[in-house]
């Protein structure tokens, strides 16, 4: 087979073509795909962002949580205490010495109970950076508030005191969902019986809240929209990568169960 | 009048280099100045050689390919070096295999013919390096900005230019003899991949100004 002298110069002009069309084919591959790894690069951004906002709002929420328990806790027990005390000691009769003495021990029993009080809320103050020194012990310190308010039967089973690793972000969510699931059973409840259980399982880290409380119907109150707590708490778990399961029966109480790898 | 535009878009090359990377104290910039002179030089003197004793001036661009293939080679390994700790391997592998064939060549046909066989070899393995380093980009997590990306832009050009000059590498022979007509198209082809390789060339001095300045911004 012969070529002519333009058929070859037609072959080596296509030819120069396709070879120079493989490589800028190629350039232009790679600067869609560097594109859309800039685009997914600000993505992430964008999400850590929202993360960080999110756990400055529960630092706030937290912070609020600990001075409103200092609130309630200097109007209802320190000051009943500080009042009963100022009314034992005005009532004294100084001539009256048996009874003077009577009301003094009184007074002293009072004082010393009130300064084991401010004790209590002095470390309630150092909880504010408890979930700096471990989520089990946050933990503790907030079913140590719901003891205070008393009225309800605890079980706690609380195995995270004892674990050596930490995720401080994960932490502080996890404290704040637990004080908003106990905020709610206070609300709206009305439980007298808890039961909360906290523990790390093949690096899976589990909390459950039962309580005998009314229950309440989910799908209504999603229906509603008046779940704004609910909604704060499933975004919550969503954003640390976490599961909630929460089982409620009108009458019967509610279940809650939440899964979150961890560290 | 191509060898005289050649030599010009080689000149132009030069003057965007002396340019743009006359505040760049590194090794490679240094070296890429050097080069283009080199270039310019060869090119100068093998068409004055032409002209004046009208002989072949192959053993000039014998001696030129010696500084092309270790230019490329080390500019390859500079622009993979960040990309893989394999890179010295990688581009010492084809100055090996080029050092060999021009060895090979010259006790065969002796140094005045033309090391076809050398350049051919060379470009095949540049356009491999050349691949893997684009591979290797597309592979790491981090994207990088094109705008102010030199090295990119760099391996860009080789590839463009030893894959575009596959095709003169497969038919010069072939053309020279059997069709002396069409020959010139390959002068032409030649032409047009030296004007690509060498803009590509200089838009990648012009990022190099432009990473230089932001760093210097950051300060």
């Amino acid at each position: 087979m012969q070529f002519s002298s333009t058929e070859v110069i037609i072959i080596i002009v296509l030819a120069t073509i396709i070879f120079l069309l493989a490589p800028l084919s190629l350039l232009i591959y790679i600067k869609s795909y560097n594109s859309l790894k800039v685009k997914d690069l600000e993505e992430k951004h964008n999400m850590q962002l929202k993360f960080d906002a999110e756990i400055l709002k529960t630092q706030i929420e937290v912070q609020e949580q600990t001075m409103q328990t200092i609130a309630t806790d200097l109007h209802d027990n320190i000051g009943q205490l500080l009042s009963l005390i100022s009314l034992t000691l005005n009532s004294i009769n100084i001539i009256e010495t048996e009874k003077s003495e009577k009301k003094i021990n009184t007074s002293l029993n009072l004082l010393h109970k009130s300064i084991k009080e401010l004790r209590d809320l002095a470390k309630l103050l150092q909880g504010e950076q408890l979930v700096k020194t471990g989520l089990g012990r946050a933990i503790k310190q907030e079913l140590n508030r719901l003891r205070r308010i008393s009225g309800y039967h605890l079980k706690v089973k609380n195995q995270l005191l004892a674990i050596k690793v930490s995720s401080p972000n994960k932490d502080l969510i996890i404290l704040r969902l637990l004080q908003e699931i106990i905020n709610n059973i206070i609300k709206h409840a009305k439980a007298t019986h808890i039961e909360i259980n906290a523990f790390l399982k093949n690096d899976m880290l589990h909390l459950s809240v039962t309580e005998n409380g009314i229950g309440f119907d989910y799908e209504e109150i999603k229906n509603q929209k008046r779940g704004i707590g609910l909604y704060s708490l499933y975004k919550r778990v969503e954003m640390i990568a976490g599961e909630i399961q929460i089982n409620s029966c009108t009458t019967r109480g509610t279940l809650i169960t939440i899964e979150i790898p961890y560290p | 009048m191509t060898h005289i535009i050649n030599i010009l878009i080689e000149i132009s090359c030069l003057t965007a280099s002396l340019f743009f990377l006359r505040n760049d104290i590194t090794k490679f910039s240094c070296i890429t100045t050097v080069y283009l002179v080199i270039v310019c030089a060869t090119e100068i003197i093998g068409l004055f050689y032409v002209k004046t004793f009208h002989q072949s001036n192959a053993w000039i661009y014998n001696i030129f390919i010696i500084f092309e293939a270790t230019y490329i080679s080390y500019g390859l390994y500079l622009a993979l070096k960040f990309l893989t700790s394999k890179a010295i391997i990688i581009c010492s592998f084809p100055l090996i295999i080029f050092c060999s064939t021009y060895i090979l060549e010259i006790f065969n046909h002796g140094y005045l013919r033309f090391q076809t066989l050398a350049i051919a070899i060379e470009s095949v393995l540049f356009v491999f390096i050349s691949l893997i380093y684009f591979y290797l980009l597309i592979e790491q997590k981090k994207p990088i900005n094109l705008k102010i990306h030199p090295q990119f832009w760099w391996v860009a050009g080789v590839l463009f230019y030893y894959f575009g000059s596959t095709i003169y590498n497969l038919f010069i022979h072939f053309l020279y003899k059997d069709f002396p007509k069409s020959y010139a198209v390959l002068i032409y082809v030649m032409l047009f991949l030296n004007l690509l390789l060498y803009s590509i060339w200089i838009y990648s001095f012009i990022c190099n100004s432009r990473q230089r300045k932001l760093l210097l911004s950051l300060y």
